[in-house]
């Protein structure tokens, strides 16, 4: 079996080694100089289905995570954490942390709408999938997320029935 | 580095025809999405400070409303502030 080329992973391995010492330093302007990032790909306007049919996947790239059933995202990883979880969207604020750092989550903690509002698009008759998305926002590998996270996120996403996502990074 | 993991996941679920809102507190990193809301907000707090349970709800609102949008849309609060 041979591995498919990736111009983007030979990239940013060659990035990777002068820059870890600075990530490890939290030196992150310095660090991200020359940071191989993908294109963009032209996306073709989508037209959402009707408000009826909507069928709400929630994705957050807070750190957020079940604290009784699932591991704290790796948060000091100088290169981040590509992995994901999936809780209920029932799941009580109680049991709902985070795991991130490079955000202040001081107001989350108070408050999980301010991030995660669950609640909030319930009352506003929003139709939410039984499950959200959780990754960790400081991914520093990209060929690993592109390649292997974010597959999943939508395999996810499909199981559960969405239609559409909505999306919020910290 | 979170709103660009977040524009890589927004590219690639648009590619799998799940329409997609990102509420986020950035815009450059995510310009070119189809429906995108910036927040008055700093990151960390998107839809606003805690218990502000009115101004959630405004925000909630407003990202709600660009799934019916019909051609890309941007709203950007905190370009909306800035202006003289």
């Amino acid at each position: 079996m041979s591995l498919e080329h990736n111009p983007l992973r030979t990239a940013w391995a060659a990035w990777l080694p002068g820059a870890l010492t600075q990530l490890e330093a939290e030196s992150y302007k310095e660090a991200l100089v020359g940071f191989p990032r993908p294109d963009h790909p032209p996306l073709p306007f989508l037209q959402a289905p009707s408000p009826g049919e909507r069928r709400i996947a929630l994705i957050t790239s807070s750190g957020a995570y079940d604290t009784q059933t699932q591991a704290p995202f790796v948060a000091r990883s100088a290169v981040g954490d590509i992995s994901h979880r999936v809780f209920p969207t029932s799941l009580p604020d109680e049991r709902l942390g985070f795991a991130h750092g490079h955000y202040d989550d001081e107001h989350v903690l108070a408050d999980r709408e301010v991030l995660v509002p669950r609640r909030t698009l319930a009352a506003e008759g929003a139709i939410l999938t039984e499950n959200v998305i959780s990754t960790m926002g400081y991914a520093i590998d990209f060929p690993s997320f592109l390649e292997a996270t974010i597959p999943q996120l939508i395999l996810q996403a499909k199981n559960d029935g969405a239609n559409c996502a909505l999306l919020v990074p910290v | 580095m979170c709103h660009q993991t977040v524009r890589l996941v927004a590219d690639a679920f648009e590619q799998a025809n799940i329409p997609t809102v990102v509420v986020g507190t950035m815009h450059a990193p995510l310009k070119g999405l189809p429906r995108v809301l910036i927040s008055r907000y700093d990151r960390g707090r998107n839809f606003g400070m805690p218990n502000d349970t009115s101004e959630h709800h405004a925000l909630v609102r407003e990202a709600l409303s660009l799934f019916d949008v019909t051609e890309p849309t941007l709203i950007d609060h905190k370009e909306r502030a800035a202006a003289p």
